[in-house]
């Protein structure tokens, strides 16, 4: 080991250092020289700072359309705003826009930037104003939030919001900390949660709701953020669309077949619809058949859409629907119910669709949907009319009671009377409760007649009891189905006697009354006021019928792909970071009764501007090649000077693992000093790190040296027996012979033997 | 006694090289060691040069014990003892005269002093006119004469021999046989020479000591050794100088 204590250790310690400045500073030359050509390319594609403002990226295919079209648009609104085409990087072209100082106000950049997706190829834009900061991430409730707040700012001149982020122009450079310092305190801490409510919870009080969680969390921990609302109204706008279509479109309504398989949400199958003939098993549905998807299940059967067809389409299959079309407006037809939703075919098969080819009959399908029923005027003129005939029979028959039991009525003419209101009322005309209140009021009427008769000794008395004695609990029930010659005989005996006046009289009479009234006012319903709203919902159904079932079903899916099947009121909450989203969800449940859910999703963050991300990018760039270049230099080092002197101090009595600790050691300080000189950065790799890289190319260069440098262990044998030293040795002898490095070009000047 | 080994032993992991080997060279005397090639000839001269450690014994030179001495004795240890290696390992970047002056001057000795005893020293093995050339100039008795001017001119009291001409072609021998016999004649120089050179041993020899397997089993003047053998491997070398 005494070796290493000759002169030679010491000017090899010094070639190592100078090693380790003159690799780093062939590797941070080289690195700056990048940096520099970068720097230029750079200033090419955005220019210097402040004369553009705007970099339209278009993709290349479309670089001359862009060219053309790009000027003229902007040109249209903006003059003053001026346009160079830059480099095409990446398969983008991209255009530089200089916008005058004057018009540097948010509500210009913004609408500028939406003239921009006129421009052919259009592919995203990039703001290049400076000095400018960037809030990224953002969420569009907390954009908004973020853009006023920032605008408010001291040292801000606008702020300008695009995609999910917020560009804020500052007044100066020095402005750069202050504003970020603040954006970044507006966001610290804080995170979005997203409070969505289920499809059927109808609205909510929001402002409830946000008092609530703040009297629980405390006041500046939780705030809505502004457009929440508007977000919350789009989706009950289209909640309502989706209602309002899911209300027009046809639906089918399937029962399986007994002892055949469920049917399940997606499953797909085949009608008759307006074809001739049904489908046939085995073939390809034909262009008239109905397809229609199941979209849901309940109570054992399935609801399903037309995707293909329309069901509307077509008499032949449809004969109910066309008799209930032809019936007379203005009289109630006995026969044929006229309902708000009309069945057609009365149940048809369903067959599967099963690869393109109808398969077996799954179920039997009932058509139903609004458009299939008789016009609205029509139906409502029907529905009002037949209240107005339905209310004035009422009337006329509770005026033939009121003359049944008024003292002035001849014998024959109550009898008439009474017979006619018998017959009338078991036959059931008129609703069923205005017939029950008749009865009801008679009842009461002749009771009382039938009192006052029977007090000083009247006569018709044990007829009445009699049918109010009927073995029937329900006095009404018994008078009225009780023996028809009782009711006019009881009923002319209390007219005769002139016993009956008064209340009774006076009640029927006021109930005869309302009922013309209300025979009156449905018929001006039905000829004034209905006329206009009749119209609008007549052309709104109109204009449904204009949609094929097949459509309306698209136009659903559409707006549940918009509304991301969220169909309920959604509410978006600035809350601090430590509030976790199951504390939250928690928190609105109770309040709000819902069951709500949270998502929780990070405020956003403060970046710098384009070119600062750009100029941050490139020294990224330079400190990596920096980085490579140092332990390029490190291990070319080792290979040419360190290899030859490792191997020579393998013929010596020195322990191997000396040896190789001592190319570990070489290596370590060769590419860790070279690393850090050189301001290196490579990602994740420190200087530490590069040292330990170092140090283990040292090793590796220690256990091959004889294979990387090989030397002559005869002519250090011949030195050791001529009385040379070591280190005589490794000047003389081992570098001379070794690879042309620093080590050698210093020896050279330091050998006796040249 | 300018050399003595005594009892020396030395193993190579578990082939013995050296099994007590007990040996004396004086001063201006020529040894010759001769044995089968294996029976530990060259570690011998080694250890004697300090070139490689023994396991056990002794040798002493002009009565100091060798294995004691620190790393500047052992340098000057091989100043004043001279090795002529078989492969001659001259130094290929330098020239003749530089092979020969590299111990002198990076002993210490002046320039002008150490060109004077190099040129010497080529003129001893005649190789006076080719001291510009370099080793791959030369042929190999060139070298191997170089080589002996190299050790020469160290002015060494003694001179190991480590079979010095077996790389040699045959024609070549002589050449650098006639040198080491007039050496050998001189007597300025103790001689200890490993070599299957039967008639060098039986011309230039003092002594003729014969290894076999790491341990001496002849030892007296070629004579008595080659005249009236005594063991197999002396009657072995008596045929050959018959042949």
């Amino acid at each position: 080991m005494s070796v290493f204590r000759e002169p030679f250790w010491r000017e090899y310690a010094l070639v190592v250092l100078a090693t380790v400045f003159l690799g780093a500073g062939v590797a941070a030359g080289a690195a700056y020289a990048l940096d520099a050509a970068l720097d230029d390319a750079a200033s090419g594609l955005l220019g210097t700072v402040g004369q553009y403002q705007l970099i339209v990226h278009v993709r290349q295919d479309y670089r001359v359309a862009a060219a053309r079209e790009l000027p003229r648009l902007v040109g249209e609104r903006y003059p003053q705003v001026t346009v160079r085409e830059g480099v095409t990087v990446a398969g983008n072209s991209n255009f530089l826009l200089a916008v005058p100082d004057d018009l540097l106000r948010q509500e210009v950049l913004e609408d500028l930037a939406s003239l921009l997706g006129e421009v052919p190829g259009f592919n995203g834009y990039t703001w290049l104003l400076e000095p400018s900061l960037a809030v990224s991430g953002l969420r569009p409730g907390v954009q908004e939030l973020v853009a006023r707040e920032a605008a408010a700012l001291d040292g801000v001149r606008l702020a300008v919001r695009h995609g999910s982020s917020v560009t804020v122009l500052l007044e100066s450079v020095e402005d750069r900390r202050p504003v970020a310092a603040a954006l970044s305190a507006l966001l610290a801490g804080r995170q979005v949660a997203e409070v969505r409510f289920p499809d059927d919870a109808g609205p909510v009080d929001t402002s409830e709701l946000l008092e609530a969680l703040r009297a629980e969390l405390g006041g500046d921990r939780v705030a809505a953020v502004a457009g929440a609302d508007s977000t919350g109204e789009a989706w009950s706008s289209l909640a309502a669309v989706r209602d309002f279509l899911a209300a027009a479109a046809a639906q089918v309504r399937i029962e399986p077949l007994p002892g055949g398989p469920e049917l399940a949400v997606g499953d797909r199958l085949v009608l008759q619809g307006a074809a001739a003939a049904p489908p046939v098993p085995g073939l390809p549905p034909g262009p008239d058949h109905l397809i229609v998807e199941v979209a849901q299940r309940s109570a054992g059967a399935a609801m399903a859409l037309i995707i293909h067809g329309d069901a509307a389409a077509g008499e032949a299959a449809q004969p109910e629907i066309a008799a209930a079309a032809a019936a007379p407006t203005g009289a109630a037809s006995p026969d044929v119910a006229v309902p708000d939703r009309m069945a057609a075919n009365g149940g048809q098969l369903a067959y599967r669709l099963v690869g393109g080819v109808v398969g077996p009959a799954a179920g039997t399908a009932v058509i139903e949907g609004p458009r299939l029923a008789p016009t609205l005027e029509a139906q409502l003129a029907q529905e009002l009319e037949q209240l107005g005939a339905t209310a004035r029979e009422a009337a006329e028959r509770l005026g033939d009671l009121a003359a049944l039991l008024s003292p002035a009525e001849t014998q024959a003419v109550t009898q008439a009377r009474a017979e006619r209101l018998v017959r009338a009322l078991r036959a059931g005309d008129g609703t069923a409760a205005v017939r029950e209140a008749l009865l009801g009021i008679a009842l009461s009427a002749l009771m009382r007649s039938a009192r006052a008769q029977a007090a000083p000794g009247g006569t018709g008395a044990d007829g009445v009891q009699e049918a109010v004695n009927a073995p029937s609990d329900d006095p009404v029930n018994g008078l009225v189905n009780g023996p028809a010659e009782d009711f006019p005989g009881a009923a002319g005996n209390a007219g005769a006697s002139g016993g009956v006046t008064g209340p009774a009289v006076a009640q029927l009479e006021q109930l005869r009354s309302a009922l013309l009234e209300l025979a009156e006012q449905a018929e001006a319903i039905q000829r004034d006021g209905a006329a206009e709203w009749i119209e609008q919902l007549t052309a709104i159904q109109r204009r449904l019928a204009q949609l094929r079932d097949d459509e309306l079903t698209r136009l659903l899916q559409a707006v549940d792909g918009v509304a991301g099947g969220g169909r309920g009121t959604r509410l978006e909450l600035l809350v601090d970071q430590d509030i976790s989203a199951g504390k939250l969800e928690r928190l609105v449940r109770e309040a709000t009764g819902l069951d709500a859910t949270v998502i929780a999703t990070g405020a956003g963050a403060v970046t710098p501007s384009p070119r600062s991300m750009v100029m941050e990018l490139l020294a990224d760039v330079r400190r990596s090649v920096a980085g490579l270049l140092a332990l390029l230099a490190a291990a070319l080092a080792l290979l040419m000077d360190h290899a030859t002197v490792l191997a020579g101090l393998k013929r010596f009595p020195v322990p191997d693992r000396a040896v190789k600790a001592l190319g570990a050691a070489l290596g370590a300080v060769l590419a860790g000093g070279m690393y850090w000189l050189s301001r290196a950065g490579i990602p994740f790799v420190g200087p530490g790190t590069a040292a330990a890289v170092g140090a283990l190319l040292g090793l590796a260069t220690a256990a091959f040296a004889e294979r990387l440098s090989p030397v002559s262990g005869d002519e250090i044998l011949a030195g050791q027996s001529l009385g040379l030293s070591g280190g005589q040795i490794l000047r003389e002898i081992v570098v001379p012979a070794g690879r042309p490095g620093l080590l050698s070009l210093v020896n050279r000047w330091r050998r006796v033997f040249r | 006694m300018l050399l003595r080994v005594e009892n020396l032993h030395k193993a190579y992991g578990r082939r013995v090289a050296l099994a007590g080997v007990n040996l004396t060279v004086a001063a201006g005397e020529t040894v010759v060691v001769m044995g089968p090639s294996g029976c530990g000839k060259s570690t011998l001269l080694r250890c004697i040069h300090r070139l490689i450690p023994w396991d056990a014994g002794e040798i002493y030179f002009d009565g100091a014990p060798v294995g004691p001495m620190g790393t500047e004795e052992v340098r000057a240890l091989r100043r004043q003892i001279g090795f002529v290696f078989q492969h001659f390992n001259l130094i290929e970047r330098l020239t003749v005269l530089d092979n020969v002056l590299l111990g002198l001057v990076l002993g210490g000795v002046p320039r002008e002093e150490a060109v004077a005893r190099a040129r010497a020293a080529l003129a001893r093995v005649r190789l006076s006119a080719e001291e510009g050339l370099r080793p791959a100039q030369l042929s190999g008795g060139q070298r191997q004469r170089v080589a002996i001017a190299r050790a020469l001119a160290l002015e060494p009291r003694l001179m190991l021999w480590d079979e010095p001409t077996a790389a040699l072609d045959p024609i070549l021998v002589s050449e650098v046989l006639d040198v080491m016999e007039d050496l050998a004649r001189t007597r300025s120089t103790g001689m200890l020479v490993v070599t299957h050179e039967v008639r060098f041993a039986l011309r230039a020899a003092d002594r003729v000591v014969l290894l076999e397997q790491g341990a001496v089993v002849d030892e007296g003047s070629p004579a008595q050794v080659f005249g009236s053998p005594r063991t197999p491997i002396a009657r072995r070398y008596s045929r050959l100088l018959a042949s």
